[in-house]
């Protein structure tokens, strides 16, 4: 029973650490909003086999962790989203939420090691928004978490998959 | 890329009698994580050779103690007031008078009280409780069956729940139908005969559907079930009282084997244990499209010194 009361932290702890969410180190500045098209400074996008995303910042210091516009569709309309308690330390493969649609509950894993130290509350109030736009990364994207990583993050993208061999994943589902 | 191996056969592990659900919970948790450590030993960097024998897809059925559990999206919400509502006696009713027996000496009328559990599925408040089967198939949906060379997707996975349990509910002459709403309803589609979660961890399926076969409909008055605000719910044994038990001449003739099994009564024959069957038999069409005798094998499940002992039966 230990997985489901250690899956169950989030949850459980959510309401109480909602506040500290809410403080000022990560509220999106004008000059930190990076808008698709200017993100090419970005390191490549990495996808796993649950259909998560990764995608660090230039520095390899940061990254934006969400689900792929492929689990999207195949969910159908997200009616909920389970969001982490920050800060919260995730090995690769670590539950950090889910994704709620037409009464299933889907896992949503982190690609990778490293420290979740921010969420995107706008899916708390408006989950459609990972319809909309599962991949994007903006103030007004579906994306799911923001992650900083350390050096066993960095190479735990070795294990993932690059957009071509991700297309080719799904191709074959 | 891991190969896909189709799988054969689906195991069915029936509970028979009243589990308490916390045990009912620790064997399904048993189950999904056998194949999660399968899946992350798999998909290491250097999986052993040969590859250990793949999980058995398997499906666990019971009827648990009284419990009302709440969706992933509601834990902590509910109120004390709300809390203590759930938690109150329910009364036994009187076979005389119809009305609440609140004291009594005689241990058949003893009231009873349900738990408060907390699930990881989705979906919203749900009662479980005695009278009631509850289907909890473990899968891995990205596993190849005849039906689905694939994998199954969320989206077919929930649909194919819920076209089981109205084949199962056909074998009893009732029809059951979709809404806009999840679940399975009766046929005006005002009332729910089976409600319906599942929680899905890389790709493993855990929960699924409970389904109302002599369910003491009153559990179901202290919650809005499934959020839904002027539905009603009801009971294959409800169904069969408003018909007239037009159902039990027709179970009589066809099926007099299961007529005598059950004491040549047809109240005992409407049963979990035997609706149970009919609902894997169905679950295991809708993988394989037909079924036969050796796509399912069935353990009966019993505790012994606090562990979960399994004894194997051929299905059918």
């Amino acid at each position: 029973m230990a997985s489901i009361a250690r899956s169950l932290r989030p949850a459980a702890s959510r309401f109480v650490a909602s506040s500290s969410r809410r403080a000022p180190s990560w509220r999106i500045s004008p000059f930190q909003v990076r808008s698709f098209s200017a993100s090419g400074a970005a390191q490549a996008k990495k996808y796993t086999k649950d259909h998560e995303w990764i995608e660090l910042s230039e520095d390899k210091k940061t990254g934006y962790i969400g689900i792929s516009e492929y689990a999207a569709h195949a969910l159908g309309d997200v009616v909920y989203v389970e969001l982490p308690t920050t800060p919260m330390e995730v090995k690769a493969g670590d539950a950090i939420g889910a994704v709620e649609s037409v009464k299933s509950a889907s896992d949503i894993n982190s690609p990778i090691s490293g420290t979740i130290v921010a969420v995107n509350e706008l899916l708390e109030e408006r989950p459609g928004t990972i319809n909309k736009g599962p991949e994007d990364e903006s103030s007004a994207g579906g994306w799911v978490a923001k992650v900083e990583v350390d050096e066993t993050g960095v190479k735990d993208l070795d294990d993932l998959m690059d957009a071509a061999a991700y297309k080719e994943f799904t191709a074959e589902e | 890329m891991l190969p896909i191996s189709p799988i054969t056969h689906i195991r069915h592990i029936h509970l028979p009698g009243i589990t308490p659900f916390h045990l009912a919970q620790a064997i399904q948790q048993n189950l999904v994580t056998k194949y999660l450590e399968y899946k992350a030993l798999v998909s290491s960097p250097s999986p052993p050779t040969p590859l250990p024998e793949a999980p058995q897809p398997t499906v666990l059925t019971f009827t648990p103690t009284p419990v009302y559990t709440t969706g992933r999206r509601e834990h902590d919400t509910l109120t004390p007031s709300q809390i203590s509502l759930l938690k109150a006696p329910l009364y036994a009713l009187s076979p005389t008078t119809g009305k609440e027996i609140k004291q009594s000496k005689d241990p058949k009328y003893t009231p009873q009280y349900a738990e408060i559990e907390q699930t990881l599925r989705g979906g919203q408040t749900t009662f479980h409780g005695p009278g009631q089967l509850v289907v909890y198939p473990v899968i891995d949906l990205r596993t190849a069956f005849p039906k689905f060379p694939k994998g199954i997707s969320v989206r077919c996975y929930v649909h194919l729940l819920e076209s089981t349990t109205i084949a199962t509910l056909q074998r009893w002459s009732m029809k059951g139908v979709r809404t806009e709403n999840p679940g399975v309803w009766e046929e005006s589609g005002e009332r729910k005969i089976a409600a319906l979660g599942v929680h899905l961890r890389r790709s493993i399926s855990s929960y699924g559907v409970g389904l109302n076969i002599q369910t003491d409909l009153r559990w179901f008055e202290r919650i809005v079930a499934c959020g839904l605000v002027g539905k009603g719910v009801t009971s294959m044994w409800a169904i069969e009282e408003e018909r007239g038990f037009s159902g039990e001449e027709k179970f009589r003739t066809e099926r007099p084997d299961l007529w005598d099994l059950h004491g040549r009564n047809y109240k005992n024959a409407m049963c979990p244990d035997l609706v149970a069957l009919q609902w894997v038999e169905e679950f295991a069409k809708g993988l394989y499209g037909v079924y036969e005798d050796d796509k399912v094998e069935l353990q009966t499940g019993f505790i012994k010194d606090r562990e979960l002992q399994l004894k194997g039966y051929l299905h059918g």
